[in-house]
């Protein structure tokens, strides 16, 4: 069908239309009429051609925003599940069986190595990673209840007050996430436990896979030498930080959106939503949210709630 | 009842309960102009229903079927026998006619098959319909089984006998005749057999629809010389042969049977029966059709809109405990729509000429590179031409005269000798501008004015990537128009303009709401997307159709947005049908029968000729789309080449030259040579 003759909307309306098809299907349930018109309220500058202005660029930056609604989590669920774990177990068995297709023999050691592996949920029980693990099991059918664990545990206590491994079977651990930003969350939840499991059995082996993670934050992990693998299914490289130079928000150019422009706008609310962050936790700046939470390393125009700002993607933060 | 939060978001009535069929209704006029004055369901003849998408057929035949004629009367059976017919609506969409083909089965095998089921498909709702009625009059056992022994007897009686007893005994009985086929149909593609005893026809074709109506009326008094209507609705869903044998039974008909038929106008294929007969119009059926009764209705369809939009506001307002008179809600709802002012344009546009050179400075800058060198004599040459005009439309006009002009110059001289000759040029427009400015007499621009001024502001506002400026008619008379007699087209324009608007916060239905310029625009432009979307033609045919439409609105944009137009606001085109080859008007006849061109009834004859010339303008709803005028003023002689390069698919690979040789008179610098660059994207202005 040719449309390609048609005059062009004013970017506006293009953007709108676009956000507009974004809550009638991914965001429906989620974002509003009103929800959007409070959002796009907040940029309220002292003259009417900035306003518009921040406006305009504001609704191109949500125009932009990649959300990760239920079906989106289960599918990379199942992804994480094939492409991480299971695909290299099953490449290392038939090589090691001569790059054998008898598929009897491959189900046959795989159910072996399966046997000695857990899944286990980062943190406590309400937080993101034990949440994962309830579609984790629904969307992979090899997966039952008895393959997965809290963080807790892991690890217990013997009569003498000293650590040892709860489930001393158990060879391989999957550490399971929804996100490493910076990377720093990670190491601060896992490192001690890691350790000391590493401490009473230098054999095991210790992944930590989830499904979004930025390069920098997979870097930063891989370095501390904790883990045997840290993996995730959709690795955000540097060109998903929104205001860089090499952004892909910006390949493209439209009369009045501006980089340099739409970074000074975000900075400027940033910095009364999220103190010393104002482009998201660790400069993150990211565009990014799931169906169960906001991370702190997108922009916190999007998911701030000081000082009276209508936040459009909310944030749940973790009660002390 | 739903509680809609856009009172304007149901476009189908598909979509509508039967409460809301009743609640939703309007009719088109009263006494004469009612639509069930030439739907007249009390006389014999079969109707058939055509209408484009959206004109509101289903609408008109689910108001007069039977669960409708029960809630208009309160289910008082008397009253219902009062109107003389009993209405039985069928949506054949939900019959899946494509499935009774291939898979292995002979086609006469499938026509049998399908008679047959569609029969029974009729004949079960027809009984339901009869049982309520009998209930309804306490009718007799002996009565009862008089029919159902009339009614057995329909049914070959050769190796069993049927014995139903009751009316609901028969029911069960043809539904589960009904099964058996389904069940047969859907496993033949295994067994590529059909299994006789299972599918075996145990009534002659139409014995059943007709002859349980005739048994009935002759037997129930009170069922007496009450016509049985047979509804089918959605016809064009239906392969040809199988439409065939609906006109079949149409031919066939029998007291007190009838049938109505709605369909979409390309859905209106064949008038062929199984004996090859033809019915005709007017003879064994009368064709109804909408779009037409609309247009030559015209001066009633603004109304029937305008009260489809207050039926709708009403009830949107009551359902939140609002009182509001009909012709207050009306008036408030029409006074949300922000007025489309020209002056407002030009204001905007020359402070904005102020602070900024505005495009079609630029762009004449541009094109002067091409004969005036050095390049720095450019700037001052169009400030002289400017003339310290502050107004933007004025500039456009001085523009104009300036383009006309420069095309009319003797093209064997050089080009860059010619400087000495544009200035004469541009001396001389501007003296003749002060005269119209100082209200002396200026033929030259007083005629510009008057033809340009629309274009002239359309070409500024795309110019400048603002074209949601240029609405050029705004509000409710307006979208009444651009909706181009189609009650869909207007409903959706409503609807996006209350969806659009709350999403930009004018909260449009509350007391203190508008309907801004900008959210009228873009509800014009999103249902002229839509429409351009949902044109229901398929494979090579829709190839065909979007191209041609394609490059139509390339030359219709072509003529508005150039340097030098030679027509006024045109829309439209002429074209002499000798000219044109079977494959053009073949294409023509489609997309009028589409709805993408509308033929204009006026003809007129061709000025040299005398021969007859046919106009058709787009649709006007699709017009926002290409930034295309509605109102009708001037109209493009479409020649004998032109003309089939457009609408003839076998040449659409000789249309982009022809069209950059158009291109070259209409825009500057008005080279010839552009034919031949192949690299400049010549569908740009």
């Amino acid at each position: 069908m040719a449309i390609e003759n048609f005059i062009e909307l004013p970017l506006k309306d293009q953007l709108l239309k676009k956000v507009e098809s974004y809550m009638k299907s991914i965001w429906i349930n989620r974002i509003d009429k009103n929800k959007l018109n409070n959002w796009l309220n907040n940029f309220e500058d002292s003259t009417i051609d900035i306003d518009e202005k921040e406006k305009l660029n504001m609704l191109f930056l949500l125009s932009k925003f990649s959300f990760l609604g239920d079906n989106e989590i289960r599918s990379l669920l199942k992804c994480l599940f094939r492409d991480l774990f299971k695909r290299p177990i099953i490449q290392r068995i038939r090589k090691e069986l001569g790059d054998t297709l008898v598929l009897e023999d491959i189900n046959k050691k795989f159910s072996v190595e399966f046997e000695v592996t857990k899944f286990v949920a980062i943190g406590g029980v309400s937080e993101s990673g034990a949440m994962l693990m309830y579609p984790f099991r629904q969307e992979n059918d090899e997966i039952s209840e008895k393959n997965i664990i809290l963080q807790s545990e892991i690890l217990k206590e013997n009569i003498g007050g000293q650590k040892e491994i709860a489930l001393p079977s158990v060879q391989r651990y999957i550490f399971i996430d929804d996100f490493i930003g910076t990377g720093s969350q990670g190491k601060d939840k896992l490192k001690k436990d890691v350790e000391s499991l590493k401490n009473l059995n230098k054999n095991l082996e210790l992944c930590y896979y989830v499904l979004v993670a930025t390069e920098d934050g997979l870097e930063e992990l891989n370095k501390l030498n904790l883990f045997t693998s840290v993996e995730a299914v959709f690795v955000l490289d540097g060109t998903f930080k929104a205001f860089e130079e090499e952004s892909r928000y910006y390949k493209t150019t439209h009369n009045g959106i501006d980089r340099e422009y739409a970074k000074k706008v975000a900075e400027k609310y940033g910095q009364t939503l999220f103190y010393t962050q104002e482009l998201g936790f660790g400069d993150c700046q990211l565009l990014l949210g799931f169906d169960h939470n906001t991370p702190d390393n997108t922009l916190p125009i999007f998911w701030g709630e000081e000082n009276g700002w209508k936040y459009i993607f909310k944030r749940f933060i973790k009660k002390a | 009842m739903k509680n809609l939060e856009n009172p304007f978001s149901v476009l189908k009535a598909t979509e509508f309960t039967n409460e809301e069929i009743k609640e939703y209704w309007v009719d088109f006029g009263h006494g004469k102009n009612s639509v069930f004055n030439f739907l007249n369901p009390t006389t014999d003849l079969p109707k058939y229903l055509l209408g484009s998408k959206g004109t509101g057929k289903t609408h008109i035949l689910k108001y007069a079927s039977y669960p409708l004629q029960k809630l208009k009367a309160n289910n008082d059976f008397n009253k219902i026998l009062e109107e003389k017919y009993i209405g039985l609506y069928y949506e054949l969409y939900g019959y899946n006619a494509s499935r009774f083909k291939g898979k292995g089965i002979d086609q006469d095998q499938w026509n049998t098959v399908f008679e047959y089921y569609l029969d029974l498909f009729l004949a079960d709702k027809l009984l339901k319909t009869y049982s309520e009625f009998f209930d309804f009059f306490k009718v007799n056992d002996d009565l009862l089984q008089s029919v159902l022994k009339g009614i057995n007897n329909l049914f070959n009686q050769t190796e069993s006998p049927l014995e139903c007893k009751s009316i609901k005994e028969l029911i069960d009985y043809i539904s589960l005749l009904r099964k058996k086929i389904d069940s047969e149909i859907n496993n033949v593609a295994f067994t590529r057999k059909f299994n006789l005893s299972e599918i075996k026809s145990l009534f002659t074709p139409g014995d059943l629809i007709f002859g349980i109506p005739e048994l009935i009326s002759q037997q129930v008094i009170q069922l007496k010389d009450v016509k049985i209507i047979y509804i089918l609705d959605e016809i064009e869903k239906l392969e040809e042969w199988q439409k065939v044998y609906i006109n079949t039974l149409v031919w066939d008909k029998r007291k007190p049977v009838t049938f109505w038929l709605g369909m979409r106008t390309w859905g209106y294929t064949t008038w062929t029966t199984k004996s090859t007969e033809l019915i005709r119009d007017g003879h064994e059926f009368n064709k109804i059709d909408l779009d037409s009764f609309i247009s030559n209705n015209q001066e009633l369809y603004p109304e029937f809109v305008s009260n489809l939009c207050v039926n709708r506001l009403t009830k949107y307002f009551s359902k939140r405990g609002i009182s509001i008179e009909a012709k207050n809600i009306k008036k408030d709802f029409e006074d949300k729509f922000e007025q489309y002012s020209e002056e407002s344009v030009v204001e905007y546009f020359s402070n904005l000429g102020k602070r900024k050179e505005l495009a079609h400075i630029t762009k004449l800058k541009e094109k002067l590179k091409y004969v005036i060198k050095p390049e720095k004599a450019i700037n001052s040459f169009v400030a002289k031409l400017i003339d310290d005009e502050e107004n933007v439309l004025f500039q456009k006009y001085k523009f104009f005269k300036f383009y006309k002009d420069w095309y009319n110059l003797d093209s064997d001289n050089k080009r860059l000798k010619r400087q000495w000759t544009l200035e004469n040029i541009m001396f001389a427009i501007n003296d003749e501008f002060r005269k119209y400015k100082t209200g002396s007499n200026s033929i030259v621009f007083e005629e510009i004015v008057d033809k340009r001024k629309k274009d002239f502001i359309a070409q500024i506002c795309v110019e400048n990537n603002e074209p949601a400026r240029n609405i050029e008619h705004s509000g409710i008379d307006s979208f009444i128009e651009r909706s181009q007699c189609n009650p869909r087209n207007f409903l959706m324009i409503l609807m996006k303009c209350v969806e659009i608007g709350n999403l930009r916060n004018e909260k449009t239905l509350e007391p203190e709401g508008k309907v801004s310029l900008e959210t009228q625009y873009r509800a014009l432009y999103d249902t002229a997307e839509w429409f351009y979307k949902t044109i229901e033609i398929k494979g090579e045919e829709a190839k065909k159709l979007y191209d041609s439409l394609q490059f139509l609105s390339d030359i219709l944009k072509l003529y508005r947005y150039c340097d030098k137009p030679t027509e006024t606001s045109v829309f439209g085109f002429s074209i002499t049908h000798e000219d044109l080859s079977n494959e053009a008007k073949r294409q023509i006849g489609d997309m009028e029968t589409y709805s993408i061109i509308v033929k204009d009834i006026k003809g007129r004859k061709e000025r040299n000729t005398s021969r007859e010339e046919n106009r058709y303008f787009l649709n006007k709803t699709l017009c926002p789309l290409w930034g295309l005028p509605i109102k009708k003023r001037g109209i493009l002689d479409l020649n004998r080449e032109t003309a089939n390069l457009i609408f003839n698919y076998t040449l659409k690979n000789q249309f982009e030259s022809s069209y950059k040789k158009i291109r070259s008179k209409l825009v500057a610098p008005f080279l010839k040579e552009e034919l031949t660059n192949s690299s400049q994207n010549t569908l740009d202005f």
